[in-house]
């Protein structure tokens, strides 16, 4: 039986240590220990300077993803058993790094903002809880996306961010779509423009990254796929009324 | 150090910051609001971490009044009526705004209202939530909320000090931040200072909170000469999951629901202890009954190898336990146990600072210029509080101190500080730095003598000998210097860290040492009854080098024991 | 959001780098490999109409064709509506029917193999 794993983890990155590079270090085995147990014991043990985040400790705050031999995860909620012998940690792809595991998730933040990733009420809504019942097609559509923590990790997997950084990217059009779907909202028709406009949800191509990497389980993919709908039916019926418009008695359009 | 100037500041952002933030930008859009936040933005703090919920009085069957006569029986009757009533009364207009205004949108029946669920010691199921992850509901809409108002953030700066004014006018001018990303000192001058970056008994072996909450508010406010209350309560949940001793995610919480709901306490002999301790409420008693009654199985050898009890909540069925309770049952999966399957182990975790600093009804503290909200303010619940209460506490109270700093900082002026004190702030906390000294010794010998001496059962003199522990265990921490350079330096961070720590920890024990009865959480195993009359409230205040502790009648200006009447609504802006 | 950090590099693993690529998941292969088969055909397509009578390429151009057409009708499903949850049964189901049409064709037309001798 193993007792003890190999970290080889990515350094530095930082303004006052540049130099890229990875350490290693041996951490005892225990039973149950995850990725985050490790780095706290490496961090009062052996390397006090060695750099991270996390504050809940538990899958809720989402400030401890990082990737684990490659792939996005939460430190938290990664067991240790199972990983292998030697157990590669890096900080998340897509983010500028601050140092060594730490980095600055602004850039993600600023595309939720793009997306305007925020209720606003309208009407009724504005005023009184609405009654809705759970089971509300509406309702149904939601929740299967609402519970988001915003950890970034959806973002670092998805290649297309890689590829071109003006991308909004899954968690912002996750939420565009929780809230395109939501009656409360006041924006329903412009958000659905800005987030369907020319970075964002067209720019999906459908490879399902961010729903692999979801430790909520939670699938953008699908969030993109009905932003993308609902576009077209609203292209479609906007395209079908002007044509009516044009068509139609009296309307400036000349006709034969 | 650079000199940063704003109208409000406010310290944290968890549900009273971000609450605090969006109703003064609200109430007075022209004042400049500044946020700083020790982590990132509302994602630092408990009230992400909530996942019970929110205690509002909603339902036509239910009332303020029956809010505020469980908050008081739960809290053992020394809560600050005033604080407590405010509290229930305004509970229900929060929830609503949380919705109409940010944007949550919590569980509802099948009708389509908004469901309210049970949690232990309470009269009526009237807890609002959103599954088990309420927390996340909340922080995130609300947080949005700021994001679309633009309203300005300092992410990863923990405030030092409070900055007094210069010339010796007493008042609050501002507070010296440090950037934990760059080791840079930022002094912000402001007209008012919120304390909302959350208690966090971090200082105990096992706790449920979010672990870089370091009780830096209260540390400052007590340099700055803030009055304290009722610090020895101390609240601990009595389901924290145990997956082995310091292990991160040990003292997390399996939620009260799960004993709302009727899940079974089992010690290692398969016995439903809880009998021995509440025959008539069993498992739904309140949380400090109950986590006491863990501790003592555990303590007397009945508990698992480990030092934990079992929570089981199988005989619910798999279907419930995976609708109901999705968050827990998957982090049980991903911990490798299965929560609908059988019994999970749990220990006593500490939870909640019920004690802290002192405010009135408008959050104000004793020192002009200087509010709080939240685990940092005290009082509201009194010995003990209900679960559901937390996260209503944070944002109703945040919501005030944003309404009351608003109207302040109109009237307000913004008096220059004192840079003597902002240097002298600086140079403390640069003297954590420098050495090679490590603070997780320190910190490890703190968390163990919190547990042992001034935990869930405490006697005079073990609270004695835990005095002098941490009086030399802050001299330790008081000459280690951490290695390392300024920037994003988490040694060194934990030095400040264990400093604030102990000077919480010091308040706790000698408020526990002074209450001569057991109360609520507050139990002494060489006093183990409450007085039954002439309850009093302890009070602490910074005094030259040392302190001024006094006892002080509890003011029922709304309810004695014993009665049933509730008086007519105040505002709470005198 | 307020940040006094100017914004370092982006983490980005390189090329070269194996534990990168083999972190990917299905969806990102089968992604990627109907992209290369896209470019395949764009290849093997002209060459097919200057000799239609190579044999390899028409082989090579039933397998590009094949597999690119197969995750075609992935991403039409995906496009309406089809739950990204069951993607990868998806990706096995077209990928088996692939083969076997692949195969399938392949015995019809054995005599394109005498290439390989």
């Amino acid at each position: 039986m193993t007792t003890e794993a190999v970290f080889r983890i990515r350094r530095g990155g930082a303004a006052d240590d540049p130099a890229e590079r990875f350490d290693r270090f041996r951490v005892a085995l225990r039973p149950r220990m995850t990725v985050l147990d490790a780095l706290v014991a490496i961090q009062s043990g052996e390397e006090p300077t060695l750099s991270f985040r996390y504050s809940c400790r538990v899958g809720m705050c989402g400030t401890c993803a990082l990737r684990v031999n490659g792939r996005p995860r939460w430190a938290c909620r990664t067991r240790v058993e199972g990983l292998g012998g030697e157990v590669r940690l890096e900080p998340l792809t897509h983010f500028p790094v601050l140092r060594d595991l730490a980095v600055d998730m602004a850039v993600f933040f600023e595309k939720m903002k793009r997306a305007r990733g925020w209720l606003e009420p309208s009407g009724e809504a504005a005023r009184e809880p609405v009654r809705l019942a759970p089971e509300s097609p509406e309702r149904r559509r939601i929740e299967p996306h609402i519970e988001c923590i915003t950890c970034g990790i959806c973002y670092a997997a998805c290649g297309m961010v890689g590829h071109m950084p003006d991308y909004l990217g899954p968690a912002a059009l996750n939420r565009a779509f929780t809230l395109v779907a939501d009656s409360r909202d006041g924006r329903g028709a412009e958000r659905l423009a800005e987030v369907c406009g020319e970075h964002g949800a067209w720019r999906c191509h459908s490879q399902f990254n961010c729903t692999e990497a979801c430790p909520k389980g939670i699938s953008p993919s699908d969030a993109i796929q009905a932003l993308k709908r609902r576009a077209l039916a609203g292209g479609a019926r906007a395209l079908a009324a002007s044509l009516l418009r044009g068509l139609a008695p009296g309307s400036s359009r000349p006709t034969a | 150090m650079h000199t940063r100037k704003t109208d409000i500041l406010i310290l944290g952002s968890g549900g009273a910051g971000l609450l605090a933030a969006l109703a003064a930008r609200d109430r007075a859009p022209g004042l400049d609001i500044l946020v700083a936040v020790k982590g990132l933005f509302g994602k630092s703090g408990c009230t992400r971490m909530v996942q019970g919920g929110y205690n509002a009085a909603l339902s036509p069957g239910d009332s303020a009044g029956n809010h505020f006569l469980d908050t008081l029986e739960g809290g053992a009757w020394i809560n600050d009526q005033e604080l407590a009533w405010t509290l229930v009364s305004r509970a229900p207009d929060c929830v609503r705004r949380l919705e109409t205004v940010c944007g949550c949108f919590f569980d509802r029946n099948p009708d389509g209202t908004i469901h309210q669920k049970a949690f232990a010691g309470q009269s009526f199921d009237r807890t609002v939530h959103k599954g088990d992850l309420t927390g996340i509901e909340i922080t995130n809409r609300v947080s949005e909320q700021l994001v679309r108002r633009g309203v300005p953030v300092l992410e990863e700066h923990r405030a030092v000090a409070l900055l007094p004014a210069r010339g010796g006018e007493k008042r609050i001018a501002g507070a010296l931040l440090l950037d934990i990303r760059t080791g840079e000192f930022v002094a912000v001058n402001t007209k008012c200072t919120l304390l909302a970056t959350g208690g966090g008994p971090t200082l105990y072996r096992i706790s449920a909170c979010a672990q870089e909450l370091s009780t830096d508010g209260m540390a400052i406010a007590w340099e700055a000469g803030a009055e304290f209350c009722d610090m020895e309560m101390v609240q601990f949940h009595p389901t924290g999951i145990l997956t082995g001793e310091g292990l991160q995610i040990t003292g997390t919480l399996l939620e009260e629901g799960l004993r709302g709901a009727g899940g079974h306490l089992k010690n290692a002999l398969g016995e439903r202890y809880m009998a021995r301790y509440d025959a008539e409420r069993m498992e739904r008693s309140t949380r400090d009954v109950v986590a006491r009654a863990g501790y003592t199985e555990i303590i007397e050898g009945r508990g698992t190898g480990r030092g934990g009890v079992f929570i089981d909540v199988s005989h619910l069925g798999r279907d419930f336990v995976w609708k109901n309770f999705k968050g827990m049952a998957e982090r049980c999966r991903d911990l490798g146990y299965d929560l609908a399957g059988g019994p999970v182990e749990v220990t006593p975790t500490a939870h909640y600072m019920m004690g802290g600093v002192k405010i009135d009804p408008g959050c104000r503290t004793s020192l002009p210029g200087l509010f709080a909200a939240g685990e940092d303010a005290g009082g509201t619940h009194g010995a003990n509080r209900l679960g559901g209460n937390g996260v209503a506490n944070s944002t109703v109270f945040g919501e005030i101190a944003g309404e009351v700093m608003a109207e302040a900082a109109n009237e307000a002026p913004r008096l220059p500080f004192d840079p003597e004190a902002a240097r002298r702030a600086e140079e403390t906390a640069l003297s954590a730095l420098g050495g090679d000294g490590s603070p997780y010794p320190i910190r490890a010998a703190l968390k163990d003598l919190m547990w042992e001496k001034v935990g869930l059962r405490r006697t005079g003199a073990r609270i004695e000998e835990a005095i002098g522990e941490i009086a030399e265990l802050r001299e330790r921490a008081a000459r280690t210097r951490a290695g390392g350079g300024k920037a994003y330096n988490l040694a060194w961070q934990h030095v400040l860290d264990v400093r604030n720590q102990l000077a919480a920890a010091e308040l706790i024990a000698r408020s526990a040492l002074e209450r001569d009865e057991s109360r609520g959480s507050h139990f002494r195993d060489d006093i183990p009854h409450p007085r039954p009359e002439g309850l009093y409230n302890i009070f602490l205040r910074k005094e030259g080098a040392g302190f001024r502790m006094e006892r002080r009648p509890v003011r029922f200006t709304r309810m004695r024991p014993g009665e049933a009447r509730i008086a007519p609504v105040s505002s709470y802006v005198d | 959001m307020d940040s006094a950090n100017a914004p370092q590099p982006t983490a980005r693993p390189p090329l070269w780098d194996l534990t990168a690529w083999r972190a990917l998941y299905p969806g990102m292969w089968a992604w990627l490999l109907q992209r290369l088969s896209a470019v395949a055909v764009l290849v093997l397509f002209p060459l097919h109409v200057i000799n239609p009578y190579v044999d390899w390429i028409r082989v090579a151009m039933l397998a590009c064709v094949t597999w690119h057409a197969m995750h075609g009708i992935k991403v039409l499903l995906t496009d309406f509506g089809f739950p990204a949850r069951h993607q990868r049964k998806l990706l096995a189901v077209l990928s088996v029917l692939g083969l076997a049409s692949f195969l399938g064709l392949a015995f019809l037309h054995r005599g394109y193999w005498r290439f390989l001798g």
